[in-house]
């Protein structure tokens, strides 16, 4: 990954329908109750906290679509992981 | 992260649908990531960016992230929720142990020990060994004192003249903030009444009060609350000679 080129888009103020949307072109999608973000109908767990994915504080990542809960821990981790997104 | 990348981009884009693939091309050309918040990845980024990580970062091994932890709490202090919250998340990946590293940095308390201990060591490696040695038994020496436990000052200044009698450190360290700094004043009345003299050493900045309490046979010994820390093989030696 180019150190310069990777531009984060906060989804703060996007419309749930625009994010559903986003999801669905990701492959990915929600539970029934609106909660978590899912793949092939499985809660998405964040890797470095093992906990479902929030749909209202999602982070997702390129790669291999990777999905985080946005919080500093689990941010800190993937910069970890993946020192080219510093 | 967003320090090196374009930054982040917040309420000025066409939410429309027929924008969506067009950002979803730019994500599978890794141009851009999704996030729900700019706050944590700033707050990551700042703390990352900071002098005080990068001279820890030098001296601290697996630690890291729980470092960066530390200080990410203390930037973002004055929210409460943030704090819990990632607290929270700090307890549920590294247990307790963890968030009491976490808080050791964030309250500066690792930071004032390395200070000390590069103008002691003249090696690396000496300085790691005893960092991480302060931090492999910081469950051990450190004492987080709340507001609720003014009902506990017996049994909590007991446990703390016990550990500091068994410990081979001798020293206990007792922190409080906002409300609990009267009962940490509470507990080191009690043990300063103790009639084995425990040296105690008190410090306040701002609403936090942080107190080292001693074994009272290193009274005439110690220069600074670190000097009680095991040294390694090789500054063991150089004292010798």
């Amino acid at each position: 990954m180019d150190r310069t080129s990777l531009e984060l888009i906060s989804l703060k103020e996007a419309p749930k329908d625009f994010k559903l949307e986003l999801l669905k072109a990701l492959e990915l999608s929600i539970d029934d109750r609106g909660l978590y973000v899912t793949k092939n109908g499985e809660p998405v767990k964040d890797p470095y906290i093992d906990k479902p994915v929030r749909f209202d504080n999602m982070a997702i990542f390129p790669g291999s679509t990777i999905v985080l809960d946005d919080n500093p821990l689990s941010i800190a981790s993937y910069i970890e992981d993946h020192p080219e997104a510093s | 992260m967003a320090s090196t990348a374009k930054g982040v981009t917040e309420g000025t884009l066409d939410w429309s649908a027929k924008k969506i693939s067009e950002l979803v091309k730019r994500f599978r050309d890794k141009e851009v990531a999704f996030i729900q918040d700019k706050k944590n990845i700033e707050t990551v980024k700042q703390q990352r960016e900071t002098e005080e990580y990068k001279l820890l970062l030098k001296y601290v091994g697996k630690e890291r992230l729980l470092v960066l932890m530390g200080l990410a709490l203390r930037s973002i202090e004055k929210n409460p929720d943030r704090v819990q919250d990632l607290r929270n998340k700090i307890h549920g990946k590294y247990g307790k142990k963890g968030v009491h590293v976490a808080e050791l940095v964030q309250i500066g308390l690792v930071t004032e020990l390395l200070t000390r201990l590069v103008k002691l060591f003249g090696a690396q490696v000496d300085i790691e060994k005893t960092l991480t040695s302060f931090l492999d038994q910081s469950e051990d020496l450190a004492l987080f004192i709340k507001k609720e436990d003014s009902k506990r000052i017996d049994r909590i200044s007991k446990l703390v003249m016990d550990r500091v009698d068994v410990n081979p450190v001798h020293m206990m360290i007792l922190f409080g903030s906002g409300y609990a700094m009267d009962v940490v004043k509470a507990i080191l009345k009690r043990i300063e009444s103790d009639p084995r003299e425990y040296l105690i050493q008190a410090q306040i900045e701002g609403l936090q009060l942080s107190a080292f309490v001693f074994a009272p046979e290193l009274r005439e010994r110690l220069s600074h609350w670190s000097d009680t820390l095991p040294k390694s093989k090789r500054e063991t030696k150089r004292k010798r000679r």
